[in-house]
This record gives structure tokens, C-alpha cells and sequence, in this order.
């Protein structure tokens, strides 16, 4: 018996070293190709590419790559398409790791994370040289800009936030399209009413949205307030805790808490809530950016249109979504990942890419076009551009958009703190 | 030398093993008792580095802690003797013989092999002030007026979440609880009726004393589980509206993966998994298994 298990423990050890070896030989030899590869010159350049899609059934994105492979012979591009609710965290992670992409599509505000670890190739330099760049779109090359006064970023992709409307209840409730925020009021409090004859309230001026995400429509209603429509004044400090800014963030809280003109689950609302008490019917108006007017055109036809967010004492001011390109210091082929990525946000295939996706074109000389000039949405878009900005990038935006935001808001909306506290608790966060 | 591997041996045929806990359990263990010590954001990963006790102190200061931890009590006393008492309310039901009991108890198993993260959609679409079902038929009973949001206020959002987590857990313990039942020896209640007992008497003296180990030991492996889970809380409400549903599993959460303040977070996990062992401990001590058998 003991002699048996002997041998059986001799062979276990036996395999547990061939097995080692084994592992050994695979590593050696997967550790020389990209060695070998890296001499050869002149030869094609290999470039790897992530992105996340909208519509991962779309083909445009591939078809877009194949004529870039077949019109750039020295370059070859492999994309991989990642989820989006995975897509951060794997970039973050194969970045900092070192086998990341050399190039991507990215968000303004992961840039803290990754120039902090030096990983962004500042692209200034190409940029002069690249000829679309001043068809861009006026007052986007600065909303680009980092703290640090370079450009890490090619701007791709582009929504502006505005107000989706139904028509047919603006008529019903005899009131017009509102100018400034006080008219909004007044158009709300008319269109919040008893439509069945139930003696329930069953529409609401308003989608307004209480949970994630709501940060973005409420900053239209703050920053219309404050003189320069800016986060932070000249003394960099923020503009929250003016008087104008709680007086403006009071009437934001006061359309749930006193005049109750949006649905009474707005605390609790997403984005999904809030386009579905579009839909139905239960709301009037809610904020949101072109990428949701097909959807809308779907179920309204023509009983749907288009404003820019009304204006406060100071002006407008809305909020834009974006998503770019960049090149990773990584990469050994910057020149030529410039290329490809200066390529995808040239005239021909930001108008492709734009047709399919329904995004705004980064560029003036495609406004013309017949396509954006005939579609209400995209001109509510373009109106609303001048006015359009980002929230401020720092390592503190991360928590403040995802729970300091929604737990503060909401807690302000139940009268459990006042728009003063609320100011005050937001803007340490944005500043500690 | 032959004695020498005799005694090595079973040390040996462990060592796969023990390896394997000590690389999935035992690292993360250690690592996050070592990571609480460090301040450490991804956001910023050049700035990482040791702080000492600070996290520690912190988190006694932090409203938001105390908020959780009151919530956590709430969260996991109401759940789990809710889920325990309908479990045994089932499980004496079922031990009962009728037509079909096989099936019934099949399907009685449905919320607990349904994943935490449906649960939360299915409840959360249940709830939902504009056009969920429970909403409708309360004010087709004319039991409410309006309709009520019952996750977008913080008078009804802890309350609508334990009833979801006590949902799930009912299942478990009717099951556990049903084995123990019917490990009972059943000359036992035949002597008793022999005896002239009643049904309230033979319940108090004969089934609840001999389902006691089943009873201990299923309520705090639920107590864990439940102090344990953000999947259904998250999803319900995301910890709102303000931190009215925040249990510290779920401050946890929120602070590892939304602010990627991977230091505090795990100081706020290990004194939940303190919190838990004294729990735990306590049980054990003042009702001891032994005795009871």
C-alpha cells in the first residue's frame, strides 16, 4: 500500500515538473514574437483599436476600418468592441497594466486617471498640422482643453443636451415654447393637470430627473444664474454657494417640493423613468440630446419637437456629451495612429458616421448638408452648441457624478436638507 | 523513513487545497486588511500611499457611515426574521401531506434560484409609482388614493426593499427548515398525544426544541447573506433616495467601484466583516450548539 502511493506521488511530482516546464516553453515563446515583429521596418504597421458602440449590431464602424485598411496599405487597423458598462474599467486596467490598445475612443472625463499615470499622448503637436482642424466646430477645441492647456483628445463624437416637447399638449394647454426659466414655470404649472376627469393629477409639466445622471439638466437651471455661466469664479472658488446659484438650485427643488409640476417620483428617477414618462404621456418635456430623437420620432411622428433650454438671468448654458479618440504613449506607431484617428473625424466619415449613429457633426462644413438642415433635432442641437460645455475634470468628479449628486439632490428634494446645505455639501465635493 | 512520509502524507494530499484557499481566500483577505491601511484612489494612482489608522478614523466620523450601519440593523434584523418566520410558517405547511406537495415544493423554490440582480428589476418595475402593479391594485381596492413612489421616498424605500429580500429569503429557510422537521422522530409526537398533549404544546416542546441546531445554524448563515448582499438593494434604488437605502455592503460597493476609493472601502468592509464575526461569535457563545443536541 505504501510503496503504491509512493509511485503514484512520484508520478504526480513527475507531471507537476513536466507540466511547469511545459507552461515555460509557451511563455518563452509567446514573449519573442512581438520582438521579432518590432524589427522588421518598412513593413505594415499593426494597430490596435477599442471602441464601444451604441448599436453593436451597426456594421458602419467595420465598413469605415475595412476602406481605411484598403486606403491606408502601411497601416492596418484591428478594432475590438467592448461594452460599455465594462469598457472603463478594462481600459483602465489593461492600461495601466501595459497591454492596453494604441488607440481608443474615450471619455473628457477619464483624463485625470490616465494623464495622471502619464499614459495619453498630448496630440498638439499633429493637431497643427492637421488640416480639418479648423472646421471644428467653434468653442470645442477649448471645452477639449485640459487643465494643463494641451489637447490629449480628437474630438468624434458629439450631443447636445436640449428640451424634447409634445406639441399637441403645448396647444391643449394654450401656452408657447419658454424663452427663460420663469416662463418654463408658468408653461409647467399649465400643463400639470387632471386629463381623464379622475380628479388625478396624470400630467406633469416635466420629466425631471432626481437619480444618476440628473446632474447634467440641473446644471441648466444652476449656472443660467451665476454670472459667466462658469463652476468656479476667477478666485477659483465655485459658484455654488452664491446666493444667485441657491436661489436658482431653490427653484429647481421647488417645481417637486412646492409647486409639484413634475411626477412625484422624480427623486427616484433615471434615465429609463424619465423617457418612459415621456413617452406615456405623463410628462411634457424632459431633456435629452439627439440620440433619443429617432426613438422619439418612432412613437410621435410629428406630435415631438425641439427647444434650447430656456435662459436665466445670465444667459444659457447646457451640457454636451462627448466621446473622442486618443493615442496611447504606448503605442510605437504614433504618427500613424494619428492617421487613422484624425481620419475617422474627417468631412466624408463624420458624415457616414453621423447618418448612421444620429450623432451632431463635429464639423461647420457639414451643417449644410441637407440631412442636419431639415431635422429639427439636429437644429436645436446646433443652436444650443455656443452655450455648450462640460462639467469641470478633476479626480473628485467620479464620486460627485455618480452618488454625491443623486444622495444630496434627493435628500434636498424630501426637504431633508435646504438648497443652501445642498450648494454647500456639492460644491466641497467638487473642490476637497 | 517509511514512518517519516506516513506522517507527511496527509499533510501533502491537504497542500492542493490549502493552497487553493490560501490564493482565493487568504490574498484578498490580507490584501484588504492591507489596502485599508493605504490611501488608495485609482483615480489618482500615482498618490498612493500609507495613512496609518486614518481610514479607520475617518469612517467613525462619517455620517454617512452611521446612516448605513443604522440601515444595515434595519436591513438585517426585519429580513431575516421575516424570512424566518414565513419559512417555518411553510414549512410547517408543507410537512403536512396533501395532494400535489411535490410540486408546491418545487415551486416554492422560485424567488430563491431566481439571481439577486432580477429580483431587483422585477420588484423595481412591481413598485414603480407611475405604472407599477402593486400601485394599481392597492387603488383598485381604494386602498390608496394616489399613487404612491415607493422607491423615490425615503419613508417607504427601506421598507420596500426588506419586503424584497424577505421575498427571496422565505424559500431557504422553509427548505432547511423542512428537513429539520422531518428528521424529527415521529414516535415522539405519538407519545405526546398519548400523553394528551395539544397541538400548541406538542409545537412548543417537541418541534421547535428539536429544530433549534436547523433554526441556529440557517439564521446566521442568512444573517451573513443578507448583511452581505448589494445586488437587490443597488438595483432597486442604487442605495437612494439620499443614503435612506445604504447598508454598509452597499456603501462599500458604491465607494469601490463609483469613486474607486479602493482604501476606504475596504476599512468600511473589514468593520463590516468584524461587525459580523462578534455577531456571529455571540450566537455561538450563548447558544451553544452542543447543549442543544
Amino acid at each position: 500500500m505504501k510503496k503504491n502511493l509512493k509511485r503514484v506521488l512520484g508520478l504526480v511530482v513527475v507531471f507537476v515538473l513536466l507540466a511547469s516546464l511545459m507552461t515555460g516553453c509557451g511563455g518563452g515563446n509567446n514573449t519573442s514574437q512581438p520582438g521579432e515583429e518590432e524589427n522588421k521596418e518598412g513593413e505594415v504597421v499593426k494597430l490596435k483599436h477599442w471602441l464601444w458602440l451604441d448599436n453593436p449590431n451597426d456594421p458602419t464602424f467595420a465598413q469605415l476600418v475595412e476602406e481605411f485598411n484598403n486606403t491606408h496599405p502601411n497601416i492596418q487597423v484591428e478594432f475590438e468592441v467592448i461594452g460599455w458598462n465594462d469598457f472603463h474599467t478594462k481600459l483602465l486596467s489593461s492600461v495601466t497594466g501595459g497591454s492596453g490598445p494604441d488607440t481608443s475612443s474615450f471619455k473628457l472625463t477619464w483624463q485625470p486617471e490616465f494623464i495622471g499615470q502619464d499614459a495619453l499622448l498630448p496630440l498638439d503637436d499633429f493637431l497643427n498640422e492637421w488640416q480639418g482642424k479648423s472646421d471644428v466646430v467653434d468653442n470645442l477645441w477649448d471645452v477639449l482643453k485640459y487643465e494643463d492647456g494641451k489637447h490629449y483628445v480628437m474630438p468624434w463624437e458629439l450631443q447636445v443636451l436640449y428640451m424634447y416637447y409634445r406639441p399637441s399638449m403645448f396647444k391643449e394647454a394654450g401656452v408657447e415654447v419658454p424663452e427663460t426659466w420663469d416662463d418654463f414655470l408658468e408653461v409647467c404649472k399649465k400643463l400639470t393637470k387632471d386629463t381623464d376627469g379622475d380628479e388625478k393629477i396624470d400630467q406633469y409639466g416635466f420629466a425631471m430627473r432626481g437619480a444618476r445622471g440628473g446632474h447634467e439638466p440641473w446644471a441648466s437651471f444652476v449656472l443660467a444664474s451665476v454670472p459667466g455661466n462658469t463652476f468656479f469664479d476667477e478666485n477659483g472658488n465655485c459658484t455654488f454657494t452664491t446666493p444667485e446659484a441657491i436661489k436658482a438650485n431653490e427653484f429647481f427643488l421647488d417645481l417637486y417640493r412646492k409647486h409639484k409640476v413634475v411626477p412625484p417620483t422624480a427623486p427616484g428617477d433615471g434615465f429609463n423613468e424619465i423617457i418612459a414618462n415621456f413617452k406615456s404621456g405623463k410628462a411634457a418635456m424632459v431633456v435629452h440630446h439627439i440620440k433619443s430623437s429617432n426613438d422619439m420620432i418612432q412613437q410621435f411622428g410629428d406630435d415631438v419637437d425641439a427647444f434650447a433650454v430656456p435662459a436665466g438671468p445670465h444667459g444659457r448654458w447646457t451640457s454636451m456629451g462627448d466621446t473622442e479618440n486618443v493615442i496611447y504613449k504606448s503605442t510605437k506607431h504614433p504618427k500613424e495612429a494619428f492617421t487613422f484617428i484624425s481620419w475617422l473625424s474627417e468631412k466624408e466619415q463624420m458624415l457616414r458616421w453621423c447618418k448612421t449613429t444620429g450623432n451632431v457633426p463635429i464639423l461647420k462644413s457639414l451643417q449644410d448638408e441637407d440631412e442636419f438642415k431639415n431635422n429639427r433635432f439636429m437644429q436645436a442641437s446646433f443652436e444650443s452648441m455656443p452655450y455648450a460645455h462640460v462639467y469641470p475634470i478633476n479626480e473628485n468628479m467620479g464620486e460627485w457624478i455618480e452618488s454625491l449628486w443623486p444622495a444630496t439632490t434627493q435628500q434636498a428634494l424630501e426637504g431633508k436638507i435646504d438648497s443652501k446645505t445642498m450648494m454647500e455639501i456639492l460644491a466641497e465635493g467638487m473642490t476637497k | 523513513m517509511q514512518k517519516h512520509w506516513s506522517k507527511l502524507i496527509p499533510y501533502i494530499l491537504v497542500a492542493p487545497a490549502f493552497i487553493l484557499m490560501l490564493l482565493v481566500v487568504g490574498y484578498p483577505i490580507l490584501n484588504s486588511i492591507y489596502m485599508s491601511f493605504l490611501d488608495y484612489t485609482l483615480f489618482k494612482p500615482k498618490d498612493i500611499k500609507f495613512v496609518g489608522l486614518a481610514n479607520y478614523l475617518k469612517v467613525l466620523s462619517d455620517p454617512i457611515f452611521r446612516e448605513s450601519l443604522l440601515n444595515t440593523v434595519l436591513w438585517v434584523v426585519f429580513g431575516v426574521f421575516f424570512q424566518f418566520l414565513f419559512g417555518l410558517i411553510l414549512a410547517l405547511l408543507l410537512n403536512r401531506k396533501f395532494k400535489g406537495r411535490g410540486i408546491v415544493r418545487s415551486v416554492i423554490l422560485i424567488p430563491w434560484v431566481t439571481p439577486g440582480v432580477l429580483i431587483g428589476l422585477m420588484w423595481r418595475w412591481m413598485y414603480d409609482g407611475n405604472y407599477g402593479v402593486i400601485n394599481d391594485i392597492l387603488s383598485k381596492l381604494h386602498i390608496i388614493d394616489n399613487f404612491i413612489p415607493w422607491l423615490s421616498s425615503s419613508d417607504t424605500s427601506m421598507a420596500s426593499v426588506i419586503i424584497t429580500i424577505i421575498w427571496q429569503g422565505i424559500p431557504f429557510f422553509a427548505i432547511m427548515l423542512l428537513a429539520g422537521l422531518q428528521a424529527i422522530p415521529q414516535e415522539l409526537y405519538e407519545s405526546a398525544y398519548v400523553d394528551g398533549a395539544g397541538s400548541w404544546h406538542t409545537f412548543w416542546h417537541i418541534t421547535l426544541p428539536m429544530l433549534k441546531p436547523t433554526i441556529l445554524i440557517s439564521t446566521l448563515l442568512r444573517i451573513i447573506w443578507v448583511a452581505n448582499s448589494v445586488d437587490v438593494i443597488y438595483i432597486m434604488t442604487g442605495g437612494g433616495p439620499g443614503y435612506s437605502t445604504h447598508t454598509l455592503s452597499v456603501y462599500t460597493y458604491i465607494k469601490a467601484q463609483k469613486a474607486l476609493d479602493f482604501g476606504y472601502s475596504a476599512t468600511l468592509a473589514i468593520y463590516l466583516t468584524v461587525m459580523l464575526a462578534s455577531v456571529a461569535f455571540v450566537y455561538f457563545k450563548n447558544l451553544n450548539l452542543k447543549e442543544v443536541r
